[in-house]
């Protein structure tokens, strides 16, 4: 069969949204649950522990109910599955839960970002950059295949980094050598690559003209912030993954450069945090960036399709020192004032590497907060005492912690030993 | 537990407050609404599952009406008319805001309904009960007992609560069952609100709320309190 037969025998992409787990939030894009196909969850932030086992919180069954009263798919996309690390232990507990959860939700498929979020046994929760090498998109491919025993489908996003271990022209070829042989999908996350284009200096178009798009199954679109003007004052200015904001026309000008070349696309999902639609002008204006896509999508089906081949995509085959993972977990682990010291292992500028650090040290400082009322009181109180104390357990006390109680607990004795 | 009648004026049914309050004090700030929103979806999918009819009992906004409904309904479904009872029971009974029930259903009405059912052939659409109670006198009861002003008022309350019932739910599908559901929905609490009993200073609440411990995403997301709070830990940001 002709690959525009092929094409003309599937359904168009779906388009879809994000549930976060905020019923403030929910409650305001509820009306636009009837303009999407499929909605998408981070599963994970349906769970909860207790004694060390996984449950359920209550999210769990509001998504479920949402997506089951429209009779619409839920995808699952992960943010903890650790792609990239050796982490036998939370990939086990992991699988346990996603067989649960998608025994109950059926999932159409399951997504996780690539690079690890626990990295040489600390819990960095961002998703760190890997060396674009054979052996580590092997561990990937080792990763994908557990996943892919509990949901048949399965896929990994192209994540936003602040600080790359290998030369980022390199990553299209490490997604293609994971994705290769037709058992995982990739999901390609555009305001990603865009956002690490800038962030990293390449050109976005470089990097599409490099990678092999039959093996989209989804992409994701969002807007970021432009900055991160809390970080210390600098020439350097990044983008930031944030999920914030309407989506940039740029954005939609490279969706509709790569939808005919996306032969597996299924779908689309506009991505929003919880937290950033506070008004109706913002609920608007994501009713129009899912109009966009929908007239996005017909009119690229409307088009002869040319599906592309990429030229290279060879991927160097090199051993990396045994502790490299370890300096680098304890780099980006670090306060963020700490030297820097990565001889060999990043291309990154040094401001990459402080940014990273920060949003790690912001992810920890999430879990505390929602881990704990007298930290949150604590912080309302006196942010200096408490910013000092952060700073002095973040030093001392590796990260473990994957809950907010857990985390809250450990900072709770910490504090009080001291 | 055997509630008798005369004791009506010292027990109600309580909607919302207390509930979301023990929800919000376990979850830190999290909004009343999370409480009602998600027993609300809870139920929706059991309903969905078994094919069941989905009554929910619309928690009012303002606090003397939920104390107002709170009482005719737990009137009713202590004291009401067995039969009817059994049917009610038979359904998925939840209670919620409405904009818990916005929420899930954008369509649902912009009043704000004694009762809304969602019926199994149907279940994103929502049918608006009302009930039309006039104010119950003052309690008056002595050693010999309440006086015969309240006790019609709470017969009226009752039969008003019934046809509202009556009127909307299916008639009994699986009677086998009947007696054990009715005995389960009032022994446990209806979920979204809780048991209370009052003596005539302050109120009891059955109920012990369950706590929430989220995983963390939002990446590279920086809210109001983490910017205030990167600020303080960087403190040569502007």
């Amino acid at each position: 069969m002709s690959h525009d037969a092929k094409r003309a025998s599937h359904a168009p992409p779906s388009i879809g949204l994000t549930l976060g787990p905020d019923a403030g939030h929910l409650q305001r894009i509820a009306p636009l649950f009837e303009l999407v196909d499929h909605f998408e969850i981070a599963p994970e932030t349906t769970w909860r522990e207790r004694g060390g086992e996984l449950l359920r919180n209550d999210y769990f069954d509001v998504f479920g109910a949402i997506a089951a009263i429209r009779g619409k798919p839920l995808v699952a996309h992960g943010v903890g599955f650790s792609l990239g690390s050796r982490s036998d232990a939370r990939q086990a507990r992991w699988l346990e839960q996603m067989e649960r959860d998608h025994r109950e939700l059926e999932f159409a498929w399951w997504t996780d970002h690539l690079g690890p979020t626990e990295l040489a046994a600390r819990t960095v929760t961002l998703p760190c950059p890997l060396p674009y090498d054979r052996e580590t998109a092997d561990e990937v491919r080792r990763a994908l295949a557990l996943m892919r025993e509990v949901v048949p489908l399965v896929g990994v996003e192209n994540s936003a980094f602040y600080v790359s271990v290998d030369e980022p022209a390199l990553e299209p070829a490490f997604l293609h050598a994971i994705t290769e042989g037709g058992a995982s999908h990739l999901l390609l996350d555009l305001e990603n690559l865009v956002l690490n284009a800038r962030n990293l200096d390449y050109d976005p178009r470089d990097w599409l003209a490099r990678i092999d798009l039959s093996r989209v199954i989804e992409i994701h679109v969002a807007g970021g912030d432009d900055d991160a003007e809390w970080l210390p004052p600098s020439s350097r200015r990044f983008a930031l993954d944030s999920h914030s904001h309407a989506v940039r026309p740029f954005l939609f000008e490279l969706l509709g450069e790569v939808l005919p070349r996306c032969s597996s696309l299924r779908a689309i999902t506009l991505e929003r945090i919880e937290g950033t639609v506070e008004t109706h002008a913002d609920v608007d204006a994501m009713a129009a960036d899912l109009a966009k896509l929908r007239g996005l999508v017909a009119r690229t089906h409307a088009s002869p399709l040319h599906d592309r081949v990429t030229d290279s995509l060879t991927l160097p085959t090199r051993s990396r020192d045994g502790d490299w993972s370890e300096r680098f977990a304890a780099c980006l682990s670090a306060p963020h004032d700490a030297p820097i010291d990565l001889e060999g292992l990043a291309l990154a500028r040094s401001e990459g590497i402080v940014l990273t650090r920060l949003l790690i040290q912001k992810l920890r400082f999430q879990r505390l907060q929602r881990g704990s009322a007298r930290l949150r009181t604590w912080f309302d109180d006196d942010p200096a005492a408490f910013a000092e104390a952060f700073r002095a357990y973040h030093a001392a006390v590796p990260s473990t912690a994957l809950f907010p109680s857990e985390e809250a607990a450990a900072f709770e004795a910490f504090v009080d030993a001291r | 537990m055997m509630r008798r009648r005369w004791c009506l004026g010292a027990i109600a049914v309580s909607f919302g407050v207390p509930l979301a309050r023990g929800l919000a004090q376990v979850s830190g700030d999290a909004p009343p609404v999370f409480a009602s929103t998600t027993v609300l979806a809870e139920a929706q999918r059991r309903a969905l599952r078994e094919r069941r009819s989905l009554v929910i009992l619309v928690i009012p906004d303002d606090a003397t009406e939920r104390r107002r409904r709170g009482g005719a309904l737990g009137l009713f479904l202590l004291h009401g008319d067995t039969a009817l009872r059994e049917r009610v029971a038979e359904a998925e009974l939840v209670a919620a805001s409405m904009s818990s029930v916005r929420a899930l259903y954008p369509q649902a009405p912009a009043t704000e309904p004694w009762i809304l059912v969602a019926h199994p052939e149907s279940p994103a659409t929502l049918v608006p009960v009302d009930v039309t109670i006039p104010p119950r006198p003052a309690t008056s009861c002595t050693r010999r007992g309440c006086d015969t002003t309240r006790e019609a008022a709470l017969d009226g309350e009752l039969a008003a609560v019934g046809r509202a019932f009556d009127g909307a739910l299916r008639p009994l599908r699986d009677p086998s069952t009947s007696s054990a559901r009715l005995t389960e929905l009032l022994r446990e609490p209806i979920d979204g609100a809780a048991w209370a009993t009052t003596e005539g200073c302050g109120v009891t609440v059955e109920r012990v709320p369950a706590a929430s411990d989220m995983f963390e995403c939002g990446q590279g997301a920086v809210t109001t309190r983490e910017r205030r709070f990167l600020t303080w830990l960087v403190p040569t940001a502007p």
